[in-house]
This record gives C-alpha cells, structure tokens and sequence, in this order.
C-alpha cells in the first residue's frame, strides 16, 4: 500500500509542472493564445509579434484586424479548402493561369473558423499549402493556427445558419513545425 | 592644264573639303577626315548623354538624364599599372546607359532604368522635405512603427504619380493600407536568409517573381524598370518603392482588363489576384481585400 502511495506522488510531482507549463502560456498570454496549445507552442511564438506590435485585448465580437492571434483545433476539425479559376497573379506576369484562394475552416462548437489569406495565388501556391499541410498533420493530433481576428458575423451554409468568424491567417503549426505564405517567418 | 585635270579628278568631300591631289591619296585623306570627323561626333553624343547634359531627366529627382541610371561609386579592376599596382581602382558614382529591350536590330536602350543605389540616394536627398499624406496611424492601430515609414510611403508615391500621370493620384493612405494589410508593418520576418521562392517578402510583401519581371527589359514591363535583388525586398525603401510602381503595373494592366481606367481599388484588387474573380462575378466580395479596406477607411 505504501508502495502504491509514494508510485502516486512521485506520479503527481512529475504531472505538476507538465501541468503548469500546459497552462502557463495561456495564462501567461491570455490576448495571444486563446485556447489550450496542446504543447506545440513556445514561450517564442508567444513573443515573435511583440517586437512591432502592441497587445490588444482579444473581443470576439470586433473587427480587430493587425493583433494576431493563436487558436488550437483537433486536426480532425479543421480542413483547408481551395476555390479556383483561370486568372492573372497579382504577383505576376499578364499571363492567364491557375488561380487559387485558400481557407482553412476549423470547427469550434458553435462557432465555424474561417482562416483566410490576405490575397490570391499562383496554383502552385496552393499545391505548395497542401504538401506542406500533409507534412504538418499526418499522424497529429492537433493543429494550432495564427491569425488577425476580423468580423463574426451569421452565415448560411448549406442552409443552415452559422456563426462564422473570419481571421486573417500568416501561419499554422504543429508538434512537427511551422508553415507559412511569408518568407523567413517559419524557418 | 594638267594639274587643274588632276583636281577635277577627284571627287571626295563636298563643299571646299576636296583634296588636290592624286586620287588615290585624295581617298585616304578623306577617309582619315571622316573617321576624325566621327569621334568628334561620338564625342559631341557623349556629351549630350553625360551627366552635364541638356537631355530631360525621367524626373527632377534623378540624378541621371534619360536612356542612362546610377550607378554608385565601386572598386573595378584594371590592368596592373605603377598608378594601380594591384590591379584594383576604384569607380567614382557615374551614370551609365541603361540595357537594351529586344536583340539583334531591334534592340533599344530603354528610357527609364533605376537601381537600389539611386533609389535610396532619392529617398535620402527628397523625401525629408516632403508634407501631406497619408494621415497617421489611428491609435486603436496595434502597430508600433505604423507611422515609421511614412516619409516613404509619401516619397514613392509622390515620385510614381509624377511619372504616371495617373487621373486619379494614388492616395499614399492606400498604400499605407495595403503595407498594414501585407506585412503589418514588419520589414523583417525573423530569418531573411530563406531561399524558399514563391513566399513574399518585405514591408509590401513582394514575391521573386515579382521583383524579376520589375527588373526584366524584355518582360512585360515596358519602361519604368525597377532593378533589384530577392533581398533587397527586405529594405523597406526598396519595398515601398518597387510595390508602390507594382502598383502602377497593376491598374494599367485592370484598365485594359476592363476596358476603362480602373479604379485603386480596382487596382489593389489586381494586385491581390482578386479582379478576375471580381468582374466574373464568381467571387465578388473576397475576404483578402476586408483588411486593407477597413485600414483604408480608417486612414481617411
């Protein structure tokens, strides 16, 4: 019995910091991380955007585009969605070529995520996304994502209405690493 | 007689140039007069297009005239002489003419050719005086150096208006806007050693792509060429001039796509990929362009 008592503290002593580290950086940032990071997130991911911007009290509510935020959803949850046509790239030349404009949707209870990119790309942006998005999920349990908050507001989808609210995103991570649209912000 | 025979059998240059002799010597004389005669003219061409010359300037700021750009002061190696031992001297700053557009026949000096060297010259000799928009950051703005580039925000887009002409002047509060939008003000991302292509880099955030067709005389572009590296996109003047002349790009190129002279949001639309989507109807209202219209609205 004894055994059995000093096995369960020893267990809790380790679980402790574990456990306080889990919870420290939401507490410690509540404006940045939003929700459990599940261990994926560094002191340093708290931190990289402070440098050159001001902390601004998170409202779900507001249109608070500039602050960016992190948000952590089961994989499962969350799917990017790709819309395309035949366009010309803002970032290119005058020819016609595939165009992609990129989401990704994350469901949270009642509320749907939708993560959007700040302009349309080349294709090859996309199918540069989605090796990258393979890479980053396979056999991961949760996926957390960056971005600027911006309106909630009551969409219908598929005939039902829903409260959607739209982020700008830059980047997303897991425990295998980071992926963005910017250069140099992940490597 | 006989000597005023051998005049006339001559028949070289015109004009009291004529030469009285044989005819054989009278040739080369007279081919030794025209090549004298076109140095003198290279010479007098040197002139026109030296930096003392009365040719027009692309604009008051540029330190070069037309056909020719900046090029700052360098060491260039040279022919070991007892002036420069080791071989090495150094190139004061000096204009030189700009490349060709076209091969072979065709090919022609393009008008408007600028570098990074004149480019941050300009920024530091005119943009200090400079008054007027864009407006400064609203304070609810979470941006710490929102206001920082301001004087080059208002620099290049001053400098392009004047070379474009446009009917409606871009509003250095849009391109405020679009910087908050692209890269929130963040020149730097924490590791600019990247080589990966296709991402976008800098204040404005521009791709390789795009800062290669900026630069490539025998691409679309065809004048106004702006020459720079894929690091260089990290230089916020840089940035801020070759995406605000990307800009330019852009609405010429939504003008021909619609057929009339397209509108800056019509422009940034283009810019962000969007117009196609726009004017089929097929994507109407994209998110992408919610975040530079609200800081835009914001400014004015």
């Amino acid at each position: 019995m004894r055994t059995m008592q000093n096995f369960f503290l020893i267990f809790l002593l380790c679980l402790s910091p574990l456990a306080s580290a889990i919870g420290s950086l939401v507490q410690k940032y509540p404006d940045i991380l939003l929700s459990n990071d599940h261990g994926i997130l560094k002191e340093k991911d708290m931190v990289d955007d402070l440098s050159y911007k001001k902390v601004v009290p998170y409202r779900i509510n507001e249109d608070q585009p500039g602050f960016p935020r992190w948000q952590c959803f089961p994989v499962k949850d969350v799917k990017p969605i790709v819309q395309t046509w035949r366009g010309v790239d803002g970032m290119g030349g005058d020819k016609e070529v595939s165009m992609c404009d990129l989401h990704i949707l994350a469901e949270a209870k009642e509320l749907l995520h939708d993560y959007f990119e700040p302009r349309a790309w080349n294709y090859n942006h996309c199918r540069e996304f989605r090796k990258a998005w393979n890479k980053l999920t396979r056999n991961e349990s949760f996926i957390c994502l960056n971005g600027e908050p911006f309106l909630l507001e009551k969409e219908n989808i598929k005939g039902v209405d829903r409260m959607v609210k739209s982020w700008q995103w830059t980047k997303i991570k897991t425990k295998k690493g980071c992926y963005s649209y910017r250069a140099g912000v992940c490597e | 007689m006989a000597k005023q025979k051998l005049k006339t059998e001559h028949s070289g240059p015109k004009n009291g140039g004529g030469h009285w002799g044989t005819r054989k010597e009278g040739k080369r004389l007279s081919s030794k007069a025209r090549r004298s005669q076109g140095r003198k003219e290279s010479k007098s061409t040197e002139k026109l297009t030296g930096e003392s010359v009365e040719r027009p300037k692309v604009h008051p700021w540029r330190m070069c005239s037309e056909g020719r750009h900046w090029v700052r002061t360098h060491s260039m190696t040279v022919e070991p002489s007892e002036k420069h031992p080791d071989g090495k001297t150094i190139r004061h700053g000096h204009c030189a003419d700009n490349p060709n557009r076209g091969k072979g026949k065709k090919a022609k000096t393009v008008r408007d050719y600028i570098e990074t060297n004149e480019m941050n010259e300009i920024a530091k000799d005119q943009f200090g005086s400079l008054k007027g928009p864009p407006a400064p950051a609203p304070k609810e703005w979470p941006y710490k150096s929102s206001d920082l580039y301001d004087d080059l925000i208002r620099g290049w887009t001053k400098y392009w208006n004047d070379i474009f002409h446009p009917s409606y002047p871009l509003d250095p509060n849009l391109v405020k806007a679009l910087i908050a939008s692209e890269s929130g003000f963040n020149p730097k991302p924490n590791d600019q050693s990247t080589k990966s292509s296709g991402k976008a880099r800098g204040l404005i955030q521009l791709t390789d792509q795009t800062i290669r067709i900026l630069g490539d005389v025998n691409g679309e572009l065809k004048d106004h060429y702006v020459k720079m590296s894929r690091d260089d996109a990290y230089d916020p003047n840089l940035s801020v001039a070759a995406g605000t002349r990307w800009l330019f790009y852009k609405k010429e190129w939504a003008s021909n796509k619609l057929g009339r002279e397209a509108s800056w949001d019509e422009a940034i639309a283009a810019y962000k990929g969007y117009l196609p989507g726009i004017i089929s109807g097929k994507n109407p209202n994209p998110t992408g362009m919610q975040n530079i219209r609200k800081h835009y609205q914001e400014l004015k």
